[in-house]
């Protein structure tokens, strides 16, 4: 097992979804990932969450053997749940299309502050705040 | 080999699918790829401050682009710049994605008797070699790794030397189940193949039946110093830190006058693999490294 890393591809896919049509086939398919078992593997894991887009990480070794590990849902996604909307605004800034609470965004925060790059809590409320009003939401206290 | 002759696939009419690229700071990408999904790619790729897009055969691409840049200029407020530096448009052909990895993989030769091969690929017929198959997958062992084919080369070198005797082995650490199913078919009268990793596990299970071999290759996830009995040959592809964290019970399982292969070691890291084994209780055989992987076949004195 002498597993050396020689990539890693960022992906983010419907739950119980993946299929070898892009984005997963370009992207597995010239880095020799096995493109099939991907899928089945990630379909397997993601099944409970259908509806939901889900975040893979797939490291790739020196063999072209692979792994992943599957995140909780972006930020986005959470935020129109909480929210209530099916989709964000095609104009934020312009066009509002709803509304969340600070205390929401404050919990998403909490939940993804292990997948954002963010150094603490505060760091990671601005990035989901940045998040929500891309998304044309107006936050409240 | 006819690519597009495996079923499964979709052979309608080929699709032509638009890739877009966008670079952007990387927390503007949770609500740009959130923004592209919406508008109908299946997904994402997020790459370092980039996002990729694809949409299948977009019937109005002149408002999709449209859609994009308002969007883009819309969050400008929030991330100042986004989009600025370009945006690129490529047309994609539909191909044959669920096959193209498979490139990756060719059959090889390796030493005097194995031939390694994915299973798409059929063996020449009059090959005296044995045919090992291995579908490449998620547990290491795909058959390319430098580390892998050394341990090939040393099982065979050994086994050809005890000769006529069919010895008895012990793999540490089996992955796919490459180096289990080699030794098996050059002749090891019983192999014991051990993993604590549930997928390794069941990537091996399916190569060991793939490759017919459930006679004389036993799976199992024991943890190795719960192992009975001792082996006449014990090969261990792991890594530096873990073979000398394993020395005690690796050697313990080698029996009198058996043989040790330790792989996975980078080079610079063999001089103290080694002397956790040598001189005593092990001498060295021989060392072979490949790129910056090193392989030691040890002996075990009597």
């Amino acid at each position: 097992m002498a597993k050396k890393v020689i990539g890693e591809i960022k992906l983010q896919i419907p739950a119980g979804q993946a299929n070898p049509s892009p984005p997963v086939g370009p992207a597995l398919g010239q880095r020799g990932v096995n493109i099939m078992e991907f899928c089945k593997a990630f379909n397997a894991a993601t099944q409970s969450q259908q509806g939901m887009i889900i975040p893979a990480i797939v490291t790739v070794y020196a063999d072209r053997s692979f792994t992943f590990v599957t995140k909780t849902p972006p930020a986005s996604v959470l935020l129109k749940k909480a929210a209530g909307i099916e989709k964000g605004s095609a104009e934020p800034g312009k066009l509002k299309v709803g509304q969340v609470t600070r205390a929401q965004v404050r919990e998403i925060a909490q939940l993804k502050l292990r997948d954002l790059t963010a150094r603490d809590l505060a760091a990671a409320e601005r990035s989901v705040e940045g998040t929500a009003r891309s998304l044309g939401l107006e936050i409240i206290d | 080999m006819n690519p597009r002759g495996v079923s499964g696939i979709n052979e309608s009419v080929p699709t032509a699918w638009l890739q877009l690229t966008l670079k952007a700071p990387s927390a503007a990408l949770d609500a740009i790829s959130n923004f592209l999904i919406e508008r109908g790619s299946p997904g994402v790729v997020i790459k370092k401050n980039e996002v990729q897009a694809f949409f299948a055969r977009p019937a109005r691409t002149a408002f999709l682009k449209r859609d994009v840049q308002r969007f883009l200029r819309a969050i400008r407020g929030i991330y100042p710049g986004v989009g600025e530096e370009g945006l690129h448009w490529t047309l994609l052909q539909e191909k044959n994605w669920q096959n193209s990895w498979r490139r990756f993989f060719q059959p090889q030769r390796v030493g005097k008797s194995l031939w390694i091969s994915p299973p798409w690929v059929t063996p020449p017929e009059l090959t005296e070699r044995q045919v090992i198959t291995i579908e490449p997958g998620m547990a290491f062992g795909t058959g390319t790794h430098p580390t892998t084919r050394t341990c090939l080369e040393f099982l065979e070198e050994v086994v050809v030397s005890l000769k006529p005797a069919n010895p008895t082995v012990l793999d540490v650490g089996t992955g796919s189940g490459i180096l289990a199913i080699a030794v098996a078919k050059m002749g090891a009268s019983r192999v014991l193949a051990l993993d604590n990793d549930p997928i390794a596990l069941k990537a091996a299970r399916a190569n060991i039946r793939l490759n017919r071999a459930q006679q004389n290759v036993k799976l199992s996830r024991v943890a190795l110093n719960h192992v009975r009995g001792s082996f006449e040959v014990v090969v261990a592809n792991l890594t530096a830190e873990t073979i000398v964290g394993l020395a005690q019970a690796l050697g313990q399982k080698a029996s009198d006058h058996g043989y040790l292969i330790l792989s996975g070691i980078l080079k610079p890291k063999a001089k103290e693999v080694l002397r956790r084994f040598a001189p005593k209780p092990f001498e060295l055989v021989r060392e072979r490294s490949h790129k910056e992987w090193t392989t030691l076949l040890l002996k075990k004195r009597g």
